[in-house]
């Protein structure tokens, strides 16, 4: 049951499920046929008490009552063949289940096998020594810089964070000397060294 | 005067060529037969399918009170097919693999395909999926008059039958056989 | 020449120069006069074409208007209209040419899916009907005259395309290479106003006809054109014909 790829071996516990199904259609056929005998009684004791023959009506409705005393048999019986049926089928379920349960707890050994505690403490301790070793070439790249060297590196970045700046503000300020087309044009020659001395100012700041 | 559409008491809505008086004999002409021929099996099929007919018989344009009653005749026009236009209806259907003589060696009667054997497996295979009813043993009996109505409810064994095989060529169905009679296992497949 | 040339060939010389003249005068002339009809012709053109494309969206949907362009370029000799081939480069500038095929293409579509239930045989009010269906609603309006026209263009095909006018002035047009005998119109016309049904006797009746001429002319188009049904469950007489040209579905 559990293999859906190939076709599994026709088992005897196959051939008794079906026979019992098949028993279990025979049952349901029969009572078809006792369905259709009871409502055919039922018209003619009909049909006889309308023509006013009393006791032929009782006939037939004595032998519906037959009838229907075989049908209540072939229901008790009907239960039992459903119920062993569906019993059987859970139980292969079962089976497969624990056929299943038995197959899984095989794989968990197999994994555990893998994972015992040594290994794990020695994967970990390694894994901690890697982390040493990784700490080390730190420390000793940034011990092998002399001081000079150091201060170089600071300046560098001084520089570097200061024309960023300047690049940033050099955008910023032109933006508002667009307009100053104003005819009073002669305030304009300090108004240029003032922009040059805010470059500076903020150059220095940063 | 024109010919129209019609609804049947069923439900179902017979075309206009139905309501025209010479829809009813065969004709002489063969390329007139063949379209009047080729709307009838359009017809039949339609209304196999509407009323989940699977069988049609000569018989059923020879007496009255059947299934068919309503497309093999038309009272409004005083009108019915004739059983020899029936037969070789039939026999044009059969030469089609429309339908197919059951059982076989006569023809008088024919098993309906409106769905085709190869059909009937996927929905077979369909209604064991959502049912779970894969991996178990059923019965035809069970397949084919299921305590739940499905759509294989009333589908005649020979045509179930061929349905099982079809399956089983893709792996999907399994046969089994014992002293009192038979019953199939179906499978997931690939 | 004139190092060559003493006193007495001067004046021949002068001869030829003014034959020169003239034919360069000529020449002139008649080039302007081509010019001229070039620049007639271009205007012309220009015209029409300015005609065509304003008014291609009429030319198209409304066939009365159609039908005053179709008049007035047949009285220049010209027929944009009669598509690609015969309409020259008149159709192919004004972009009309297509239409007239196009329309010839739809009623080709419309005889041949009938074909099968009328026998090749479709009236001229139905052919309408099932093209304009076809055509969609944006396309405009399409007349009788149209379809006459498209079934003139389709005639090079030598597919056997044909309007038959029927005794009481009806219009079919048939698809299939059959000849239409004298007897088969009045037959087709009956028909008509039965709703398709006929049969001997309406014949020997009517029209006077010996029943042997009824028979023969009904039982042609049954077996040897399949022009019509035949129904052995008449109430009346038994057995009766249906013409399927004739016969009105509702679909």
């Amino acid at each position: 049951m559990g293999a859906n790829q190939s076709i599994p071996k026709i088992t005897p516990q196959d051939r008794a499920i079906l026979d019992l199904k098949l028993q279990r259609d025979k049952l349901k056929q029969y009572q078809k046929k006792i369905q259709v005998v009871l409502e055919r009684e039922q018209a003619i004791a009909k049909a006889h008490l309308a023509t006013g023959q009393k006791d032929r009506a009782v006939i037939a409705l004595r032998r519906r009552k037959y009838q229907q005393s075989l049908l209540l048999k072939t229901d008790g019986q009907l239960e039992t063949l459903e119920e062993l049926v569906s019993t059987i089928e859970f139980s292969l379920v079962e089976v497969s289940v624990l056929h299943g349960l038995k197959q899984g707890n095989e794989v968990l050994k197999e994994i555990h096998k893998e994972m015992n505690i040594e290994s794990v403490e020695k994967l970990m301790d390694e894994t901690q020594e890697a982390r040493e070793y990784q700490r080390e070439i730190g420390e000793l790249l940034a011990n092998n810089l002399t001081a000079d060297e150091e201060d170089a590196v600071q300046d560098e970045l001084m520089q570097l964070q200061a024309e960023v700046l300047r690049e940033e503000s050099a955008d910023g300020v032109e933006l508002p000397s667009v307009p100053t087309h104003e005819p009073i044009a002669v305030e304009n020659t300090p108004a240029v060294p003032a922009r040059e001395e805010t470059r500076e100012r903020v150059a220095l700041a940063a | 005067m024109s010919f129209s559409t019609f609804t049947t008491p069923t439900g179902f809505l017979l075309p206009s060529v139905h309501s025209a008086p010479p829809f009813f004999t065969q004709q002489p002409y063969p390329g007139t037969n063949a379209t009047v021929t080729e709307q009838w099996i359009t017809l039949i099929l339609a209304y196999a399918r509407h009323r989940k007919l699977f069988v049609l018989r000569v018989e059923d344009a020879e007496i009255t009170d059947n299934d068919w009653q309503e497309v093999v005749r038309n009272e409004r026009i005083n009108r019915k097919l004739l059983p020899s236009y029936l037969s070789s209806i039939i026999a044009t259907m059969v030469s089609k693999n429309l339908a197919t003589y059951d059982p076989p060696g006569q023809t008088r009667s024919a098993l309906l395909y409106w769905r085709l054997p190869e059909e009937w497996a996927e929905v077979l295979h369909g209604w064991a999926i959502s049912t779970g009813q894969l991996n178990t043993i059923l019965t035809f009996y069970e397949i084919a008059d299921p305590p739940i109505p499905s759509p294989l409810s009333n589908i005649p064994i020979n045509l179930l039958r061929k349905a099982i095989a079809v399956l089983a060529k893709t792996g999907r169905s399994q046969l089994i056989a014992v002293a009192d009679g038979e019953g199939v296992r179906l499978f997931q497949g690939k | 020449m004139h190092k060559r040339g003493g006193v007495g060939l001067a004046a021949f010389d002068r001869q030829e120069q003014s034959k020169r003249s003239f034919a360069e005068l000529s020449t002139q002339l008649s080039q302007s006069q081509v010019d001229n009809l070039h620049a007639q012709l271009n205007q012309f053109r220009t015209a029409l074409a300015h005609f065509a494309t304003t008014h291609r969206d009429s030319i198209r949907r409304d066939p009365a208007f159609r039908h005053a362009f179709q008049q007035m370029c047949s009285t220049i000799g010209v027929d944009p209209l009669a598509g690609p081939r015969k309409g020259g480069w008149w159709a192919e500038m004004l972009g009309l040419g297509d239409w007239q095929y196009e329309l010839g293409v739809q009623i080709v579509d419309v005889c041949v899916s009938t074909r099968e239930r009328n026998g090749g045989l479709i009236e001229m009010e139905e052919l309408l009907g099932m093209v304009s269906k076809l055509r969609g609603v944006g396309s405009g309006e399409i007349t009788e005259e149209d379809v006459v026209r498209s079934i003139k263009t389709l005639q090079p095909l030598g597919v056997g395309y044909q309007v038959v006018s029927l005794a009481d002035g009806r219009k079919m047009v048939r698809s299939v290479m059959k000849e239409l005998d004298e007897d088969q119109a009045v037959v087709l016309a009956i028909a008509q106003q039965e709703g398709g049904r006929i049969v001997e006797e309406i014949l020997v009746k009517r029209k006077g006809w010996t029943r042997g001429r009824a028979r023969a002319a009904l039982e042609n188009m049954l077996l040897r054109d399949g022009l019509c049904w035949l129904d052995e469950q008449d109430e009346e007489y038994g057995k009766a014909y249906w013409v399927t040209s004739a016969m009105k579905w509702d679909i």
